[in-house]
């Protein structure tokens, strides 16, 4: 009869691991929940090279140069962002308006919705401020392929030559 | 004897009906449609958490796929959000540290989908940024070369009690 109470006991402490392994799940009373949706966007081309550029003045892909392609299954918002210049040795500082050294990117395209960009070919959002999202596209509906292009506004002055690079980063999230 | 061990069997009886943390959470899913097979996607979209208060825990997977041909190294980070649904405050950089992400860099095979669990853990006596408040989850594919990359964030919606 002890072994049984002994099996009792361990049957009794094996189902109390697991039931002490989810109590550090969400907790009991907080609610938890979503609706499964599916966010997915690509870009091509994925690079434009602006060549050699003169001071003072506005290069840019020419309107429509890049397509996202929206597989979304909901209306999203896309926004865009980057992490600023990178020379070999010396860099350029990110930030408008332009200056000595000083240089930046900004952005428009097509489905820009209330808060995005006012339309193709305008420029009208600055990508600035390193690691702050800027939104491209408001509201973008399910199916929407948005055309984008890119200006920029070289330094008023270079010291060195060195090639500059940044990535700029296209975030897609649910409206 | 057989009392004590009716007793026991009473318990355990107990202890299982009287658990219900012990479940863990229900995901509903949805069949992704087929074109998505050879893309990049996260699911879901949004989260919304309720009833949360400082000392309390919410749990909830992002779904990756890699739509690539070749095992892809993702990376899934805490992100202060570009921008908060409306009556929503944008969380600070400082709340990351009540997110937990169970793996930040997974690798995945070509076509594969895996959860990666999400954890919101609020210490007891932290201050909430607002009643309601948001963050994001960013998944970023690290392979991606070039000047343009992309990456997809799952929005978290947290209401305090």
């Amino acid at each position: 009869m002890k072994r049984t109470i002994l099996a009792i006991m361990l049957a009794l402490a094996l189902v109390a691991i697991p039931v002490s392994s989810a109590l550090a799940q969400t907790t009991q009373d907080v609610t938890v929940t979503a609706t499964p949706t599916f966010i997915s966007i690509t870009n091509l081309p994925i690079s434009f090279d602006f060549d050699v550029v003169a001071v003072s003045t506005t290069p840019n892909t020419t309107t429509g140069w890049f397509t996202i392609t929206n597989d979304s299954s909901i209306t999203t918002d896309i926004n865009i962002k980057c992490n600023g210049w990178s020379g070999a040795v010396n860099s350029w500082t990110y930030a408008s308006p332009i200056g000595a050294d000083q240089g930046y990117l900004a952005a428009s395209g097509t489905f820009g919705g209330a808060g995005g960009s006012t339309g193709a070919g305008n420029y009208d959002k600055d990508i600035l401020l390193i690691n702050t999202d800027y939104l491209l596209c408001d509201d973008l509906a399910v199916g929407s392929d948005p055309d984008w292009e890119m200006e920029l506004n070289t330094p008023s002055s270079f010291s060195y030559g060195d090639e500059q690079t940044t990535t700029v980063t296209l975030t897609a999230s649910a409206s | 004897m057989k009392k004590l061990i009716l007793l026991i069997a009473a318990v355990v009886a107990l202890m299982l009906a009287g658990c219900p943390a012990a479940s863990p959470p229900v995901v509903e899913t949805l069949e992704p449609p087929p074109e998505l097979y050879d893309k990049v996607w996260i699911s879901p979209g949004k989260v919304n958490v309720g009833h949360f208060y400082a000392g309390a825990r919410a749990e909830w997977p992002v779904t990756i796929h890699n739509g690539n041909d070749q095992p892809t190294e993702f990376s899934v980070t805490y992100k202060v959000p570009g921008s908060a649904e409306e009556g929503y405050v944008i969380a600070p950089e400082e709340a990351q540290d009540w997110i937990i992400i169970a793996d930040p860099t997974p690798v995945l095979e070509a076509k594969e989908t895996r959860e990666v669990l999400i954890a919101l853990v609020m210490p007891e006596g932290a201050t909430a940024p607002a009643k309601k408040w948001e963050f994001w989850v960013a998944v970023r594919d690290v392979s991606q070369t070039g000047m343009v990359q992309t990456e997809l964030a799952c929005r978290w919606l947290v209401t305090m009690k």
